[in-house]
């Protein structure tokens, strides 16, 4: 088969030929067109743009030369159906993961007759999500930085992951103090249920079914505060707000000392020094009173 | 899934018809009487309001650092021989004794005849997050002492110490007994073994040390988040409701101005302070123990041997009665007396009831125990009537749990 066969029988092959080429002819117009702009006055200045951007024009020209020529139609092929291969391969995991949240989402952890009040559903849906961006986006994050600016990667990437965390725990903590809104609604409607006709037209106000409301929701709420769960997800929401506090700083403290600021932690230093210069004067101060007396 | 729910949904609501029909009905009815309630409030919340508070006149006699320590002008001649120094908790601020005209402790005490001073701790800034309790305890406070004693050229004053503050109090009279007369401790928590509280149930989520490196100073407003938290139906609901139910009476707004005011006044507590004082009591119960050391001294509660007069409140979830009725106990004094009130943290000072019973007890206490200046008219005996007493009725709604 000829060569000209060949570019009919392979349409893709002749496509990225002529890709190659037009790229090609770009950058050589682009080239020579800056070139040109420069006036005669410039002269050695141009020559010298010339000799630095010719390096670089010529390697990328024989780049697209050795793609558009050297190879046979074959490996033209595996190189255009290697792109979308690719991509499927690297968004593999990220399909994986969507699916995944997809299947706890909805199909539920909960069986079809077991009543889910909202807080719970949303407090499920939140869960799934932060454990989804705890799995996938956190060990980016601490993928270890390279290079000059490494310190300072590493100080905003445990800001962003100690944030994420944050808010993740602030999010459960939030939805733990909804709870009882929710329940004492539900003990309301019990007590109604349960009330004959005459106490039931007791309610016949809405400030008493507030008083009945509030009622319930602050034995909620004082069952809720005392609740070894509460406690735990309370510590946990510290911890991580103070965690995140203290990243956040060191952050900050980064980006200040391209500013005549002091930081936090100079001052604190120069507080610390005047604080026990402070001490020992008043302490000789009272030695000398004493003495004197 | 979604259809089960909906009909759970719709089968809970059934019974709730009627009552809805109902409150409708009625809601309908009071709608005229909501519109002249609004009209009425906004002529009170736009017209002028009395809102002040510390009105009390006072001097500010001695000053270190933040600290100021206030003389109040006296009222009436000093029948008193001793005067009486207040020392508030370094958690929100002073003013409380002093919220308002007509229900002030500090005004009923100027008008017993007691020369009162009380110290304003200010507002911590970031210098002072490395100042600890011995610094409080031995430096400020002892200072001040020492220059009442001075002004006054006599040896020994009574000494009066609130939540926090009377810890502070109990402290030092251990270390320097020699300088007070008598001592009077007002929900003032000394053991913290209890689970009464829910700040004792929750110091155990609490770590003071990573709390110091993330802030400093322990930010006010955390506190407060925390303070809240106690109990967030009445405190973050019903005092609202409350206060729209009354929100065309001046009187009531102004009183309930007043103590928003002072509420969210509040300034950032001194880290080092915070870790220690969290660090001895909440985590290790050590001053009810004995075992507290401040500055490397041994605080030794049998030392207290003055009278010591112990008042706490019944339905103080702050400091309830289990963290303070073990001081008397414990101390070396045979003269000693706990007074337990119907009431809560903030109730026991501001409250129309215990004001009658509150500030009169001390005064008549403080009465029998101070000996008058030669030449001068003994001090009227208590007119408060207020010995421990059975409760029945709960605190105040709108009482703030601090």
């Amino acid at each position: 088969m000829s060569e000209q066969e060949k570019k009919t029988a392979d349409p893709r092959g002749n496509l990225f030929e002529t890709w190659a080429q037009y790229q090609a002819d770009t950058w050589e117009t682009a080239w020579r067109t800056a070139a040109e702009m420069q006036g005669k006055e410039e002269k050695d200045n141009k020559q010298e743009s010339e000799a630095s951007l010719k390096p670089f024009y010529e390697l990328w020209n024989s780049y697209l030369s050795l793609l558009a020529k050297a190879g046979s139609a074959d490996d033209k092929t595996r190189i255009s159906s290697s792109v979308p291969e690719w991509i499927m391969k690297f968004s593999q995991p990220m399909w994986a993961t969507y699916f995944s949240l997809q299947k706890q989402w909805m199909g539920g952890g909960s069986e079809p007759d077991q009543w889910m009040g909202v807080a719970d559903q949303v407090r499920k849906a939140t869960e799934i999500w932060f454990k989804t961006c705890e799995k996938e986006f956190k060990p980016i994050l601490n993928i270890p930085p390279l290079g000059l600016t490494r310190y300072s990667q590493e100080r905003f990437n445990q800001a962003v992951e100690k944030y994420g965390t944050y808010q993740a725990a602030l999010t459960d903590f939030l939805q733990d103090l909804m709870g009882p809104m929710e329940k004492a609604f539900q003990a309301v409607q019990e007590d109604i249920k349960g009330m004959d006709e005459k106490n039931r037209a007791a309610i016949k106000d809405s400030k008493a079914f507030y008083q009945l409301w509030i009622k319930k929701l602050e034995q909620n709420y004082m069952a809720l505060l005392r609740s070894p769960e509460y406690i735990e997800r309370m510590s946990r929401t510290f911890k991580a707000l103070q965690e995140f506090r203290v990243k956040k700083q060191r952050l900050f403290m980064d980006l200040l000392q391209d500013w005549p600021v002091p930081t936090n932690a100079e001052m604190d230093e120069l507080y610390k020094d005047l604080y026990l210069l402070k001490k020992r004067v008043r302490d000789l101060e009272k030695k000398v009173k004493n003495h004197g007396s | 899934m979604a259809v089960e729910n909906m009909k759970k949904f719709e089968e809970m609501m059934e019974p709730f018809k009627m009552a809805g029909d109902l409150i409708i009905a009625k809601a309908a009815g009071d709608s005229a009487k909501m519109y002249n309630r609004l009209c009425e409030a906004r002529k009170i919340l736009m017209g002028p309001l009395e809102t002040g508070i510390a009105m009390t006149p006072y001097d500010v006699e001695y000053e270190e650092d933040r600290v100021k320590l206030k003389h109040y002008r006296p009222m009436v001649e000093t029948c008193y021989r001793f005067p009486l120094l207040v020392i508030y908790a370094q958690v929100n601020r002073e003013t409380m004794l002093d919220l308002q005209p007509g229900k002030s402790v500090v005004e009923t005490l100027l008008k017993a005849g007691i020369d009162v001073y009380m110290i304003d701790w200010g507002y911590p800034t970031r210098k002072d997050r490395y100042l600890t309790l011995g610094d409080h305890i031995n430096g400020y406070i002892d200072n001040i002492v020492d220059h009442i004693l001075e002004k006054h050229s006599l040896p020994q004053l009574h000494l009066m110490g609130i939540c926090m503050g009377g810890t502070f109090c109990v402290i030092y009279t251990a270390l320097h007994a020699a300088k007070v007369k008598n001592l009077i401790t007002t929900v003032t928590p000394t053991n913290f073994d209890t689970k009464d509280g829910l700040l004792n149930v929750w110091a155990a989520a609490i770590n003071p040390e990573t709390m110091v490196e993330a802030y400093g100073n322990i930010p006010g407003d955390v506190m407060n988040i925390a303070f809240l938290l106690l109990n967030p139906a009445r405190l973050m609901i019903d005092k609202y409701v409350g206060f729209l139910e009354n929100i065309d009476n001046k009187e009531f707004v102004e009183n309930f101005i007043r103590m928003e005011k002072w509420i969210f006044d509040s300034p950032d507590l001194p880290g080092e302070t915070f870790r220690e004082f969290f660090n001895i009591t909440y985590r290790d119960n050590l001053l009810i123990q004995n075992k507290l050391k401040i500055d490397g001294k041994p605080v030794d509660l049998k030392k207290i041997v003055v009278p010591v007069l112990n008042i706490y409140a019944k339905y103080d979830h702050l400091v309830p009665p289990s963290a303070c009725e073990l001081l008397t106990k414990n101390i070396g004094s045979a003269d000693t007396e706990d007074l337990c009130l119907d009431t809560g943290h903030i109730g026991i000072y501001v409250s129309s009831k215990t004001q009658k019973e509150f500030a009169p007890k001390i005064i008549g206490w403080l009465a029998e125990r101070d000996q008058p200046a030669p030449g001068s008219k003994k001090p009227k005996a208590a007119t408060g009537k207020a010995i421990k007493k059975k409760a029945e009725k709960k605190a105040p709604p709108n009482e703030r749990i601090k």
